[in-house]
Order: C-alpha cells, then sequence, then structure tokens
C-alpha cells in the first residue's frame, strides 16, 4: 500500500481502462445484455453501500431493502407527482439520508446478532406500511411510474449509465473512506467498539455518518430502479432477500476491501445469471451449494486468498493481514 | 492486478456465457415462439405449474395438427420458459430476455394481475403483443397500453353477477360480511362485491382486511360472527381460504351463503377440507360442464377436459383452461393475419372475435375480454356444481354453511 | 368476546412458543442463527401428514415419527456441516444456514410440490364458560406446551441437559471440564431440530401445509424470540405467549392486516429498549 505518484499513476490508467471497457460494452451489447450489465451496477452499488457499515465497521446490516424500497418509492411519489427525473432521485437520496440518521440512532446502539434482527423487521415493518398506506404508496396493487420516452434501447443505455455514474460514486466514496480517518476509525470500531470508544472515538457519530453514507447511496439506487422498472410493488422492493444476497455477496468478493465489493457483485451476478437460465427447477439449490462452497473454501472472500495465493507464488511471506 | 482481472474478466466471461446461450437458441427450426415466464418456484409455484400445464395443452394440440398455418406454410410452435421464481423483478427480466435475447414472436404474461401489470411495461415499449391469462383486475389494464390482452373479463361483472343471483336466490338476506386479502385482485374483487351490494341494498355489517401470512383468523371470524351475517363474502388464495373455513367450523359458525374466491374453485380446495368445504359456493370464469364449442382446437370443453384428465390425471380449472385459451387466441390471430408478424396480429386481436372452448373472447379497447361469462359454483358433497349461467347448470342452489 | 380473545391468543401463543423454541436453544448454546429452522418445522409438517396419510398412523405417532427424523437430520448436519463454523463470525453462520436452507426449501418443492396439503381431522369444538376452543387446536397447545415442558426439566435435571446448559454459560470452561463440546453442539442442534418438528406436526393439524411457509415461520420465531429473550427455553415461551395474545388484539384494534406488522414494530421496541427480552437475562448475548 504505497503511496507516491507511480502507483496513483496506475490507479488512475486502471480506472480508466474500467470505464472505457464498460462504456464500450454498454454501447455495443444488445438490450437484454444491456439490462444484465444494469443489474449488475446497481448490485455492485448495493454492495458498495453495504461495505461501509457491514465490512468497515463489521456491523451486520439486513437493511439495505429497507432504504432501497424507500428510495424506490419516494422517486415514485415525486415523479408521479409529474417532478422530473432528476428531483426524484435526489428527493430520494435526501429522504434515505433522514431515514438513515433517524433509524441509525435507534437501532445502533445495538450489537450483533441484535443488530441484525432489528434490520430485518425495520425491513418488514417498511413493507407492510407500503403495503397498508393505499393513499400514499398505492397499496399491494403496486405503483405505476410514467415511462421514460424514447426507444427500449435509448432507455436502456440511459439507465445504464446511470447506475454505472453511481457505481463510481459509491466506489469513490469507499476509496476516500477506506484511506481517511474516518475508515480508520470504523476499523477501531469493528476490532473493539469499547476500545476505540475509550481511546477517544466519538463511536456514536461515526456509527451514525456509516449508516447515513450507505443509506443515502442505496435510497438513490432505489429511486433509479423505480424509475427504470416504471411499476413497483411492496414485495418487490422491500425484500429481504436483497438484503441477504448484499452481504453474500460482498463476502465472496472480500468484506472490508475496497474492490471487494465489485468483484463480489460481478462473480455472484454471474453465477446466477448461469445457474437461473440453466437449470429452471433447482436454481435455488445450486445457489445454496454455492454459497456454502463460498463459506468453506474462500470465507474471506475471493480478493484475499487470491492476494494470498499471488504472494506465496511471488516467494514472500504473507505479511499482517494485507489491506483491511 | 488481480482487481482488474477479476473484475474484466467477469463481465467478458458473463457477455460471452450469455451469447452462447442464445445462439444455441435459434439454432432451432423456424417455429412461432411464444415467451412464457412462469413462476414454478415461490410464492406461487401452484399457480405457475397450472399456467405451464394450460399452455403444454394448447402448443401440444396445435403442433400435432401440423402446426399454424401461415400464408402458405405450416409453422410450428414453441414455448420458450423461464422461472421467475414468484419475484415480480426476475419477470420483468426475463421478459427482457425473452425480447432481446431468444427473440420470441409473442409474449405470455406471469400469473397474477400484480406481475402482469409489470410486465406489460415492457411489452408496450417494444410493441410485442403479450396475452394475460390470470389477471381479472380492470386496475392491471388502465394503463392506456396498445399490447396487453387479457383473457378473463373484467372481475366487476363477476361481482355483479353473484350480488344479483344471490339477492333473486335468497331474498331475506340482507347483512353482508367482506373480508379480503391485502393484494390486487382478492382486494378488488371483494372491493367491487362490496359496492354493489350496497347499491343493490345490502347492509355491510363488516368489511376488513388481512395479510397474507396471517395464520389465525379466529379473532376476525369472532367478530363476523357477532355480527351475524346473512352472506359471507372472503377473497384469498387457497391456503388463507382452507384455513379461514377451518376456524369457521372451530367456532361454530352457521352462516346462510359462504362465497370464497380465488383458489375455492380449485380442486385442492376441497380435497383438503373434506366435508367442510360443503356449500360453500364459490365463482370461475370456466369450468368443465360449460357447453362451449371450439374449432380450433378440442371441439368443445368436454374433449379439453378428457384431453386434460389423460394427460396430466386431474380436472382442469379456469386457470389452465384460459392459459390454454390464451395460447389458442394467439394462434388463432396468426392464422387469420396470415402472418407472425405483430402489427397484423395486434390487429386481428383488437378486433376479432374467437369462439372457444372456454367460451367466447372479444378483447376490448382496454385489451381486457368484453364478453362476460362468469360461472357460479357449489361445492355439494364433494363435487362441484355449476349453479349459473342457467343453460349450463348442473343444480340448484343449496344455503346453509354448514348444511343443516 | 374478550375471554374468546385471550383464549385465541393463549391457543396461537402455545403453538408459537413450540415453534421458537428449538430456534432459541439453537442460538443460546451455538450462537448461530439457524435459518433452516422453518424448513425443519415444515419438513416435520410433511412427516406428520404423510405417515399419517399414508400409512394410517395417528397424527401424534407421526409427530413423533417427524421428531426422530429431524433429530437425526439436525445431529447429522451439524455434525458435518456446520460444526466448521460454529466460532466463526454471525455473518458466516447466517449464510451458511441461508445457503444449507436454499437446498433444503428446493428439495422440499420438487419432492413435494406447492400446492397445499392438510392433516384432515374433525375433533369438534369444546365450549367452556362461553369460550369456544377447537379441540385439535387445544390437542397442539397442550402437546406444544408439554414438550416445552419436558426440554426445560430435561435441561435441568438430566446429565446431558446440565453439559448443554454448561456450554451455553462458557463453552470454554466446559470444555476444560472435559465436557466434549462438538457433540453437545451436534444434539442441541438435533433437539432444535426436534421441537421445530413438534411443532409442524402441531402445525399440520391446523393449517395447510407447503414449503413456501418456512419464511413465515422463521419470521415468527425471530419475533418470538426476541420478545422473550434470546436463548432460553422460557424466554420462547413468554415470547411466543405474548405474540399469540399481541396479534390476537392488533387484530381487533388496528384490523386484520397490521396484526403481522404489529409484532414486527413491538420486536424493534423490545430489541432496543429491553434487548434480553422480556424474560431473559441481561447481558446473555
Amino acid at each position: 500500500m504505497s503511496g507516491g505518484s507511480q502507483a496513483l499513476l496506475w490507479r488512475g490508467l486502471v480506472a480508466a481502462g474500467l470505464i472505457a471497457a464498460v462504456s464500450a460494452f454498454g454501447l455495443s451489447a444488445n438490450n437484454y445484455l444491456l439490462q444484465a450489465g444494469t443489474t449488475l451496477a446497481m448490485s455492485a452499488v448495493l454492495c458498495l453501500a453495504w461495505n461501509v457499515v457491514g465490512g468497515f465497521m463489521g456491523y451486520p446490516s439486513f437493511a439495505t431493502a429497507a432504504f432501497f424500497g424507500l428510495g424506490a418509492y419516494i422517486g415514485g411519489i415525486v415523479q408521479n407527482q409529474d417532478g422530473p427525473m432528476a428531483l426524484a432521485w435526489i428527493a430520494a437520496a435526501a429522504g434515505g439520508m433522514i431515514f438513515a440518521a433517524l433509524l441509525g440512532s435507534i437501532l445502533l446502539g445495538l450489537r450483533g446478532h441484535y443488530f441484525a434482527i432489528g434490520t430485518i423487521a425495520v425491513v418488514e415493518v417498511m413493507r407492510e406500511i407500503a403495503n397498508n398506506w393505499e393513499q400514499l404508496t398505492g397499496g399491494a396493487i403496486g405503483m405505476n411510474i410514467p415511462i421514460l420516452a424514447g426507444s427500449p434501447r435509448a432507455a436502456g443505455l440511459f439507465f445504464y449509465f446511470a447506475m454505472w455514474m453511481l457505481v463510481v460514486i459509491a466506489f469513490a466514496a469507499t476509496a476516500l473512506i477506506a484511506n481517511s480517518k474516518f475508515g480508520f476509525g470504523l476499523r477501531c470500531i469493528r476490532q473493539n467498539e469499547n476500545a476505540a470508544k475509550m481511546v477517544g472515538i466519538d463511536v456514536f457519530r461515526f456509527k451514525v455518518a456509516a449508516f447515513v453514507i450507505s443509506g443515502l447511496i442505496v435510497s438513490t439506487a432505489g429511486a433509479v430502479y423505480a424509475s427504470m422498472v416504471a411499476f413497483i410493488e411492496p414485495k418487490d422492493v422491500f425484500n429481504v432477500l436483497l438484503s441477504i444476497e448484499v452481504p453474500v455477496m460482498v463476502m465472496l468478493g472480500g468484506a472490508g476491501t475496497v474492490v471487494g465489493p465489485l468483484v463480489g457483485a460481478a462473480l455472484y451476478v454471474v453465477l446466477r445469471e448461469l445457474v437461473w437460465v440453466n437449470f429452471i427447477n433447482f436454481h435455488s439449490a445450486i445457489l445454496g451449494i454455492i454459497i456454502i462452497a463460498v463459506i468453506y473454501l474462500v470465507p474471506k472472500g475471493v480478493l484475499r486468498e487470491f492476494h494470498a495465493v499471488i504472494r506465496s507464488k511471488l516467494g514472500a511471506r504473507p505479511v499482517g493481514l494485507g489491506k483491511g | 492486478m488481480a482487481r482488474r482481472l477479476g473484475k474484466f474478466a467477469s463481465v467478458n466471461l458473463a457477455g460471452a456465457v450469455l451469447l452462447l446461450g442464445s445462439t444455441a437458441v435459434t439454432l432451432a427450426a423456424d417455429p412461432i415462439r411464444i415467451g412464457a415466464p412462469l413462476s414454478l418456484t415461490g410464492s406461487l409455484a401452484d399457480e405457475g405449474s397450472k399456467e405451464q400445464q394450460g399452455l403444454d395443452m394448447c402448443v401440444d394440440a396445435v403442433n400435432a395438427k401440423g402446426g399454424v398455418k401461415v400464408g402458405n406454410e405450416q409453422r410450428k410452435v414453441e414455448a420458450v420458459k423461464y422461472d421467475y421464481q414468484s419475484e415480480t423483478g426476475r419477470a420483468v427480466q426475463i421478459v427482457q430476455r425473452l425480447l432481446t435475447v431468444d427473440k420470441v414472436d409473442f409474449l405470455f404474461a406471469p400469473y397474477g394481475s400484480g406481475d402482469t401489470k409489470a410486465t406489460a411495461v415492457q411489452a408496450e415499449r417494444y410493441a410485442i403483443p403479450m396475452i394475460a391469462t390470470s389477471a381479472a383486475s380492470d386496475a392491471v389494464y388502465d394503463q392506456k397500453q396498445k399490447n396487453l390482452f387479457g383473457i378473463l373479463f373484467p372481475s366487476k361483472a363477476m361481482a355483479e353477477i353473484e350480488v344479483k343471483f344471490y339477492k333473486a336466490r335468497m331474498p331475506q338476506a340482507k347483512k353482508i360480511a367482506v373480508f379480503a386479502l391485502n393484494s390486487l385482485f382478492p382486494k378488488a374483487i371483494a372491493g367491487e362485491v362490496r359496492t354493489f351490494a350496497a347499491k343493490e341494498g345490502f347492509d355491510v355489517v363488516f368489511d376488513g382486511l388481512y395479510s397474507p401470512g396471517t395464520m389465525d383468523f379466529a379473532n376476525v371470524l369472532t367478530q363476523i360472527k357477532a355480527a351475524n351475517p346473512d352472506w359471507f363474502y372472503v377473497t384469498g388464495y387457497i391456503q388463507e381460504l382452507i384455513l379461514i373455513r377451518r376456524q369457521m367450523d372451530s367456532l361454530g359458525m352457521s352462516v346462510p351463503i359462504v362465497t370464497m374466491t380465488a383458489g375455492a374453485a380449485y380442486p385442492e380446495f376441497e380435497q383438503n377440507l373434506g366435508a367442510l368445504s360443503n356449500n360453500v359456493t364459490s365463482n370461475a370464469w370456466w369450468h368443465p360442464s360449460a357447453t362451449y364449442k371450439d374449432s380450433f382446437i378440442y371441439g368443445d370443453a368436454l374433449e379439453y377436459t378428457k384431453a386434460f384428465k389423460a394427460k396430466y390425471k386431474k380436472e382442469p380449472t379456469y386457470l389452465e383452461a384460459a392459459a390454454t385459451a390464451g395460447c389458442e387466441v394467439l394462434l388463432e390471430s396468426v392464422e387469420r393475419a396470415g402472418s407472425a408478424s405483430p402489427d397484423a396480429v395486434r390487429k386481428m386481436l383488437a378486433s376479432e372475435r374467437f369462439d372457444t372452448f372456454y367460451g367466447p373472447i372479444k378483447f376490448g379497447p382496454n385489451g381486457q375480454n368484453e364478453i362476460n361469462s362468469p360461472m357460479i359454483l357449489q361445492i355439494q358433497n364433494g363435487k362441484y356444481i355449476v349453479l349459473d349461467p342457467q343453460d349450463v347448470k348442473t343444480g340448484e342452489f343449496k344455503p346453509g354453511v354448514p348444511p343443516r | 368476546m374478550i375471554a374468546q380473545y385471550i383464549a385465541n391468543g393463549l391457543l396461537i401463543g402455545s403453538l408459537y412458543a413450540c415453534l421458537a423454541v428449538g430456534f432459541s436453544l439453537i442460538y443460546g448454546v451455538l450462537n448461530i442463527i439457524n435459518v433452516m429452522h422453518g424448513s425443519f418445522v415444515v419438513l416435520g409438517a410433511y412427516i406428520t401428514i404423510y405417515c399419517s396419510q399414508y400409512f394410517g398412523i395417528s397424527p401424534l405417532l407421526s409427530a413423533l415419527i417427524g421428531c426422530l427424523v429431524l433429530f437425526v437430520f439436525g445431529y447429522l448436519t451439524q455434525r458435518f456441516l456446520i460444526n466448521e463454523v460454529v466460532a466463526a463470525p454471525i455473518f458466516i453462520s447466517f449464510t451458511l444456514t441461508f445457503g444449507l436452507d436454499l437446498l433444503l426449501n428446493n428439495a422440499m418443492i420438487q419432492a413435494f410440490t406447492a400446492t397445499p396439503r392438510s392433516l384432515i381431522v374433525d375433533y369438534g369444538s369444546v365450549t367452556m364458560a362461553g369460550v369456544t376452543l377447537p379441540i385439535a387446536r387445544l390437542g397442539a397447545m397442550v402437546l406444544a406446551l408439554a414438550l416445552t415442558g419436558l426440554l426445560y426439566w430435561l435441561l435441568r435435571h438430566s446429565q446431558m441437559g446440565r453439559a448443554i446448559i454448561a456450554v451455553r454459560m462458557d463453552r470454554h470452561a466446559a470444555a476444560l471440564l472435559g465436557i466434549r463440546v462438538p457433540r453437545i453442539y451436534a444434539i442441541t442442534f438435533g433437539i432444535g431440530a426436534l421441537m421445530a418438528a413438534a411443532a409442524g406436526g402441531a402445525m399440520a393439524v391446523v393449517y395447510p401445509i407447503t414449503p413456501l411457509l418456512s419464511t413465515v415461520f422463521l419470521g415468527k420465531s425471530f419475533v418470538i424470540c426476541v420478545l422473550g429473550g434470546l436463548g432460553s427455553v422460557p424466554g420462547a415461551l413468554v415470547g411466543g405467549l405474548a405474540l399469540g395474545l399481541l396479534e390476537s388484539f392488533g387484530a381487533v384494534a388496528f384490523g386484520s392486516q397490521w396484526s403481522v406488522t404489529v409484532g414486527f414494530a413491538l420486536m424493534i421496541l423490545v430489541l432496543v429498549l429491553r434487548p434480553s427480552g422480556l424474560a431473559g437475562r441481561k447481558g446473555f448475548e
């Protein structure tokens, strides 16, 4: 992890290369692949956001679906009031921030399993509220959102680039946090919260801040999703399964690293597509087997295992725990 | 270095794999392809498999007689199926795939009003006709779409016929209790019954909702029992209805008319309840004893039922029949238009009348079938008896649940 | 009417208690959240239904067969699959059991299909002091309470039980005392699965069963354990009865569509205000 302008140049080139690759893919692929690429981007955004709370800070949050749904509905409601899409997305981000601040102050006092269970409960309660508060959300019937005008291809490209833009933002945020005092503080909290308190870290503020950053990114993703699919229902956007898949993806890639969420999301989404298309009756079972295999074979995440292999091949002795 | 490899490789891998998958499919012969998202796993697995059976009945029958006559050539029919796991997001994804990778000619809507509405957006975007065989609420058809065609006539019509029927059979019945599952279709039809009943002079003594996953109805039923209704109208899917009937029994409830909608029309309802299902009334968009004739496949409802029973060892319900009819109407349009192009077929679907074993079908301006032929059923001694329409009825209405 | 509401609440509440007690025990001793719990309940219910319908065995006996089968299944699962990750952070164990549950659930859907199945029994009801009590539910309640009580007694008074409690209190100290901790883990997991099967057997008499119910059962177990106190048997009992009464009165007060939400909302409240639950002990994390 050396500083220095050479490493920075190298990273800049890699980033530019990736951006070029993603753009090229988008412009050349057919609509289905475009959609798949957008879904991949969305998963990446959710993973990067979750990583802040679950990876860096070590708090097992299952609240992803709560923020996702919140953002989707805020965005949808704004658009249905004839608000422009950009406004809808900003409103969703703001809503996510406020909700995260409130929820965080209440729930972040809990630890471990209790925190996890609390966040699952929030998803369930939000879903039922959306189901029953008809005047606002349309209830169980769902909400139609104005469709973006233009050909399917144009719309597809728009959302593809919008989502990947979100990925860039989320990634930048993650990278900044990782290298800052804030990130260091989060890692201290993960290691030993009481000790962190004792060395003077304002643990409560840090926790809420992490939760807010995570929540606002996820809410924005939800709003983009809502604009994209043009029809949302409570059981669809407040889906606990989403909350469970995201940590699995991050774990696959390497929780607590900067690039881990991206790698994990990519691997998981590709695997899931392969399995789903080819094994119509057994896909959940096979997904289950994949998850089990991940836990047994690469529990620290693909990235760290890869690093370890590369290091040992290069003859270097593994030094400490490496990054993160 | 590892990072760049990881991301780049996986994106390319995804592309390569999906491309491989799609080429494999297009190497087949030149049949007419109907894309079908089916909920084969998840909470709607039961309904999804019924839809699949209905679809297969149509495809097999058409292929057995040589395929569809398109102008001068005979083309076979192929159904391209994917499981969307009862999840709306997946259904949308699958429709996208069917349209852009598999390049199907037509679409079948997923099960239920909610998912139909969600995927109809895409059918509209791509201008590909989509047949909905399990959505009956007019809320589904209110988006002014040109490509969505629904086989089931509006649930409002069903509600009206039911209210009129029971009012005529039991003029002394004055109080109605309505209890609905909080989900698009069950809630919609319960609302329609309530509104219409109130208009016809009924006194609505109870009007409530329940969420999916409710495991105990004892309290609500206690309240309803106390209100002493003459007619108890309850909606939901099969599981909740079974439980409600059982708990009604354990609380000693006795109501002259009990109507259970969506789920009670399936044979599993009677199988799970046994004697408790006696005299429960329900409704359906079709029943095997209907006398509709069909010149495209199967000849009439009786033949269809026989063929279905031979293949699947059970009686078909309106769900399977509607799926068969939906596919049939699509293929008949192709034949009448002499072409499989979406525009030609859409024009046919929008303007023609189809006479099928399922009943007459003509799509109205909003895409929903506007010919109403609701059937009122009652379970009597383990058998489903048709009470209405009068020209196909197989028995008379018997009041009292449980029977007196 | 109020008496009827209370009775309804307690009847379903004792079913809930039986449902959650296995989940609670596994959490208390192994410190893992067993996502397969709901599927265990469903599997137990199916065994009960099939033994009863195809072999003509009485429902009670069928339920006990289910218990036995699930005990073995749980024991083996823990011994060979879960044992590796018992001491690992919560995510690993949670995700592992989640993956195993996907497998189990898919297998059940293939084997049993999603069509609801019931045990058709008609035991009627008995009315006491203006309150109607369905006999099937009453029987389920008795079975649930009896098994829970039996479990509680066994934990306190048998050698195996005390070893389990020792491991729950401090697994390192227990190991030092010569207790074979992995075996205790496996046995506890087996017992948890057994209690799930018992709950399943009781449910089979009351509710039509499909594999899709496993998430509903799991969700309820969460709520009950939090309300009553994660990790303790009396806690599951208190939590179960509390949830039953809550849903009962919640349905009347807010309307049936809110009864499930009320449970979750209260769960959040309890989590925040008194994480050890209504009957749990402080610091028993």
